[in-house]
């Protein structure tokens, strides 16, 4: 091999990395969030009663489901200000994510909800709880629970997704890498350092995920 | 006026006739069973009883309220009638104190200490002040009903629909639940029980309704129907089960 | 300037779009072919290839598809191969499949019942005998819903070949706009494409996947 990888060099660049880091950690933890209660609330509206709203929740999750997120992530940056809404990078960037992982979260609970047994929904009926109330007391922690490992992946897989955001100019890990091996010419190095950052969030993101399930879900398992 | 009163009701799954006028009275502190062949609609009769299911023709009145397809008429209702399921249907989630708690507190807006000194009293009533914390998914099939009866209990009903409530257990633990039936009886609580125990109907029910083809076909004090059945299906029935 | 007509955008986005169903086409096939070696390689039990396997899946689920395709773009240049971006998007979207597809099959062999398993061993079979006859035939069968389901994801991700400057369907997308400028029109009819090669995918692997639970 003729070239000699120089990662000292690197060196200078790791407020870059950092900040970048912290960029995409904060989007990370916003789109989750507001990704899961987007799914939660569609869920609920894929199991109404009302035609119209099922159509239109069904409808958003396999548009979503079925376009990939970078021109889902285009069409917000770009095409939504044509129709008069101004947008900054940061924000389409936490808008694209949250409607992302809103449409796979929608589905991933919508199952977990289906496998509740039809006799959950009637005890509850017959205790006098409203619909709502059942759903969200009786329905959702254990379909939750169910589904927990579909909805750690996915919240992975949407953080690692919001490299692409870096396409709108969204000041985050890879557009660091971007912007330093522009600077550096050390392409290779930037993006090996950027890819192992990615893969520890990943790593740490799972132990996250298996923390929060031992502490939330103390019931013998279903 | 009866407490549970049933006039001429009708109920189709489909093109299924499952319930062809069924007329059936029960007052206020009596212990119904009621017996059959599996697929005579027993179950449906039951749960046309609290609305889990809608009828056709005919009309239920349940504590003067009338039974009807109408979300906030069956949460009223849902006040006077309790049910307990055959296959427990407890809450995995919550611990045992949480099942008892939850309607009282969303439905009757007890006080959380409140709620908690009632579920308390019912645990300890069913033999379960120890479980308050435990998660029924700890616990045993007869100890889980026990939980499942002192749940519907706290919404303090006039009457209770039991539904098969111990073919899903042990036979060693039938008795344990049959204990807290026969207590809920001397306290003066209608039951109105779906069973296969002949021995309990027998000893315990006021009264047997035997339902065929769709219909009461026979009814009657207990000892009166175990000593001496009328019809012929009855008869066929009693020694099919003996 | 040129005039462009919708039909005229349309025209060049469809003609791009072939380029996203080559790409995915030879993702899957690449990524199909190798996966299957992984998971073959990985039935030997064989305590240091399911080490190094399980890193490389680790490795392509855990790094974004985007970087891959960076690393691979820049990094084959490293060691004095010049690329395209068509070659290093045809390796990375099949070096990205291949893992994803290892970890699909290896967990439909996973959820076999152990009674599968032991009543081969009481019946005398061998391992590869149990395999062959009666583990691969019932996995296959579990594993096309999830396959096809995947398929959605490749051609998804083809689109990020747009990056390293692939002109596929969302490259002509966003060089169409630059020449039209009418992002909401364009960006809508790319997606309306995606999901017109997308949806029925999606649709197929929601069957099979029904027929399958009907069938068991
Ligand atoms: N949800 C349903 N949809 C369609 N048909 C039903 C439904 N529930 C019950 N049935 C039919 O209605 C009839 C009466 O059922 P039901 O459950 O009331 O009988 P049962 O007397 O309780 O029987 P078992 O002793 O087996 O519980 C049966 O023929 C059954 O197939
Ligand atoms: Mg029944």
């Amino acid at each position: 091999m003729s070239y000699q990888l120089d990662f000292p060099s690197l060196v200078p660049f790791l407020p870059q990395f950092a900040a970048g880091l912290w960029t995409t950690i904060e989007l990370t933890v916003i789109s989750t969030l507001g990704g899961l209660l987007l799914g939660t609330v569609c869920a609920q509206g894929r199991i109404s009663k009302d035609t119209w709203l099922r159509t239109i929740c069904s409808c958003y999750v396999e548009v979503i489901r079925n376009t990939p997120f970078i021109v889902q992530l285009f069409f917000i940056f770009f095409g939504l200000p044509a129709l008069g809404f101004k947008l900054s990078a940061w924000e389409a960037g936490v808008i694209a994510m949250v409607i992302n992982l809103g449409a796979y979260s929608t589905e991933i609970i919508r199952a977990g909800i289906d496998a509740a047994p039809k006799g959950q929904w009637e005890a509850g009926q017959t205790l006098g709880l409203t619909r709502r109330q059942v759903f969200w007391h009786i329905i959702l922690p254990p379909a939750y629970q169910r589904v927990y490992p579909a909805i750690a992946s996915q919240c992975i897989i949407v953080m690692l997704g919001s490299s692409v955001v870096s396409q709108i100019s969204v000041e985050e890990l890879t557009f660091s890498a971007n912007f330093i091996q522009s600077r550096t010419f050390l392409s290779f190095e930037s993006y090996i350092v950027a890819a192992l950052v990615y893969l520890l969030l990943a790593i740490l993101m799972r132990q996250a995920f298996a923390l929060v399930k031992r502490c939330t879900f103390k019931n013998p398992s279903l | 006026m009866s407490l549970v009163s049933l006039d001429k009701v009708h109920k189709y799954y489909g093109d299924n006739h499952v319930l062809k006028g069924v007329d059936l009275k029960i007052e206020a502190g009596e212990v119904v069973s009621i017996i059959g062949r599996s697929g005579s609609g027993k179950s449906t009769l039951l749960r046309c009883m609290n609305g889990l299911e809608q009828y056709q023709k005919g009309g239920v009145i349940v504590d003067n309220q009338s039974v009807e397809d109408d979300e906030y008429k069956l949460r009223l209702l849902s006040r006077s009638v309790g049910m307990v399921f055959q296959s427990f249907n407890l809450f995995p989630h919550m611990t045992v104190g949480q099942n008892v708690m939850l309607a009282t507190k969303l439905v009757l807006k007890k006080s959380p200490s409140e709620s908690k000194k009632l579920a308390e009293e019912l645990l300890e009533k069913v033999g379960l002040s120890d479980k308050f914390s435990a998660y029924p998914g700890n616990l045993s099939g007869g100890q889980q009903q026990r939980v499942a009866i002192a749940r519907s209990l706290a919404m303090s009903p006039k009457v209770l629909l039991c539904d098969e409530i111990t073919s899903a257990l042990d036979p060693e633990l039938v008795g344990e639940v049959l204990k807290v039936l026969e207590q809920l009886k001397a306290e003066g609580m209608t039951l109105i029980l779906v069973t296969h125990e002949m021995n309990f109907a027998r000893d315990v029910g006021d009264r047997v309704v035997f339902m065929n083809q769709g219909k009461v076909w026979e009814t009657g004090a207990s000892d009166e129907i175990f000593a001496n059945p009328q019809t012929e299906e009855l008869k066929s029935f009693l020694a099919a089960v003996r | 300037m040129m005039q462009f007509t919708d039909w005229d955008i349309l025209r060049n986005l469809l003609l791009a779009a072939r380029w996203t169903i080559l790409l995915s086409l030879l993702a899957f096939i690449g990524g199909g072919l190798f996966g299957l070696l992984l998971t073959i390689l990985r039935s030997m039990r064989n305590t240091l290839i399911t080490r190094l396997i399980q890193g490389y899946v680790e490795v392509f689920q855990g790094i974004p598809l985007l970087m891959q395709l960076f690393l691979t773009f820049f990094g084959f240049s490293l060691i004095g191969f010049e690329v395209d971006a068509w070659t290093a998007a045809v390796i990375s979207l099949t070096l990205f499949s291949s893992a994803f597809f290892h970890d699909i099959w290896r967990g439909c062999i996973e959820a076999l019942p152990k009674g599968q398993w032991e009543a081969c061993r009481t019946l005398g079979l061998s391992y590869l005998q149990t395999m062959r006859y009666v583990i691969v035939p019932q996995a296959m069968r579990m594993s096309i819903a999830p396959t096809v389901g995947f398929s959605v994801q490749i051609v998804k991700g083809t689109a990020l070949a747009s990056v390293i400057g692939f002109v596929e369907l969302t490259k002509a997308g966003t060089m169409i706009n630059n020449a039209v400028f009418q992002p909401f029109k364009v960006f809508a009819f790319v997606a309306l494409l995606y999901f017109l090669i997308c949806f029925p995918l999606s649709l197929l692997a929601r069957y099979l996947e029904k027929k399958n639970h009907v069938a068991r």
